[in-house]
């Protein structure tokens, strides 16, 4: 195909699915029927966010303590990642647990 | 009466011929007996024995929220003596895994019933415990200190309460199950969350944990807690702070560093507070 401007030779490219055709000579691009909204779908589902594949489970907002409350390093809280000082492994220490379970 | 006499005698009121095996270790003036698929539980010589019974016929009457016994209240001599059903109790092996969700629903639910029965053994059971603390133990001054400091405890009773809600106090059959209905009662339905909010407060109950119970309890309409939960629990859970530090000062199986450290703080709120 030539190019109906400079009538130097086009030639095809595909980009992301769309065919479009470019001109050696004044790299002018001719579009086909429908591709110009290809394009502009294809632009916009790069501007949205990427889908997510799950929802991301439910994190309680840390609750408040009250002012006599301990320190916020001493409360044990794992979301923030198991290699956190204070990970996952604190919480058994010491049979701190037992606490829960006595009169 | 020896303690063998009383456990064959416990036994024998089961109904069941397999081997007794005692619960709980030795828990003074309690003795709970297991027996094939049955429990038998011999309470304190002192007990009220009317407001027992009571307690066992609300037990009878909310089979949806608390263990039925399987009898009305027995007797050994003149030691009363109630009947369960087995259940299995919660793990102790992962606090994350615990109920607590379901703990805080059915502590909800049952502060939603008529109000009925006897006075709850809490805020005065924290008072004993307290009370029962040699002075001239290790940090004892420090845990007596912040009891001084603690305004008088609030009676004021406006729902049915468990009056000693742990997760010890949860067995699972079926479903889990409230049990120990000892401190059953009418009292301030706060007293039922204090004790979490106090493990939470000084540090030793993850703070993702206490968020389960208090949402599941607050989605389940619970009555206790304001919008600001601390505004009803601030002097409960720093009761039962000063309950436990004692407790675990007396009994020397946990540790108590972080309890003792709380009561430090909450004598200071309040010498603070009161200075200014």
């Amino acid at each position: 195909m030539q190019c109906p401007k400079c009538h130097a030779n086009m030639r095809t490219f595909d980009r992301m699915g769309v065919h479009i055709e470019q001109c050696d000579g004044c790299r002018g691009v001719f579009l086909d029927y429908g591709e110009l909204e290809s394009i502009t779908r294809l632009e916009a589902q790069m501007q949205a966010p990427p889908p997510v594949a799950a929802p991301p489970p439910a994190a309680y907002p840390q609750p408040a303590q009250p002012a006599w409350g301990a320190a916020p390093q001493q409360i044990h809280h794992h979301h923030g990642g198991h290699a956190a000082p204070y990970g996952y492994g604190h919480r058994k220490k010491h049979g701190l647990a037992g606490l829960f379970f006595s009169s | 009466m020896r303690v063998d006499d009383l456990i064959a005698a416990m036994a024998s009121l089961t109904g069941s011929s397999a081997t007794p095996e005692v619960l709980g270790g030795d828990r003074g003036d309690v003795v709970v007996v297991r027996v094939g698929d049955v429990v038998a539980k011999a309470h304190p010589a002192d007990t009220d024995v009317e407001a027992l019974r009571q307690r066992v016929e609300i037990a009878a009457a909310h089979p949806e929220l608390l263990l039925p016994p399987l009898k009305p209240l027995q007797f050994v001599d003149d030691r009363p003596v109630t009947v369960w059903p087995y259940g299995t109790p919660v793990s102790q092996a992962d606090p994350d895994t615990a109920p607590w969700e379901e703990s805080a629903e059915l502590l909800a639910k049952l502060h939603a019933l008529p109000v009925q029965g006897p006075v709850a053994g809490t805020p005065e059971r924290i008072v004993r415990a307290i009370r029962a603390l040699p002075p001239e133990l290790p940090h004892a001054d420090v845990v007596l200190r912040a009891f001084e400091v603690l305004p008088p405890l609030d009676t004021n009773g406006r729902a049915l309460i468990h009056g000693d809600w742990h997760l010890g106090q949860l067995v699972h059959r079926g479903a889990w199950r409230l049990i120990d209905v000892d401190d059953l009662g009418v009292g301030d339905p706060v007293w039922d969350l204090a004790r979490p909010a106090a493990l939470f407060a000084a540090g030793v109950l993850p703070g993702d944990l206490w968020a389960r119970f208090l949402n599941a309890y607050r989605e389940t309409g619970g009555v206790a807690l304001p919008t600001m939960e601390w505004e009803a629990l601030n002097i409960p859970a720093q009761a039962y702070v000063v309950q436990m530090a004692a407790r675990a000062l007396v009994s020397g199986l946990q540790a108590v560093e972080p309890l003792v450290e709380a009561c430090r703080r909450i004598a200071t709120t309040h010498e603070s507070s009161d200075r200014g």
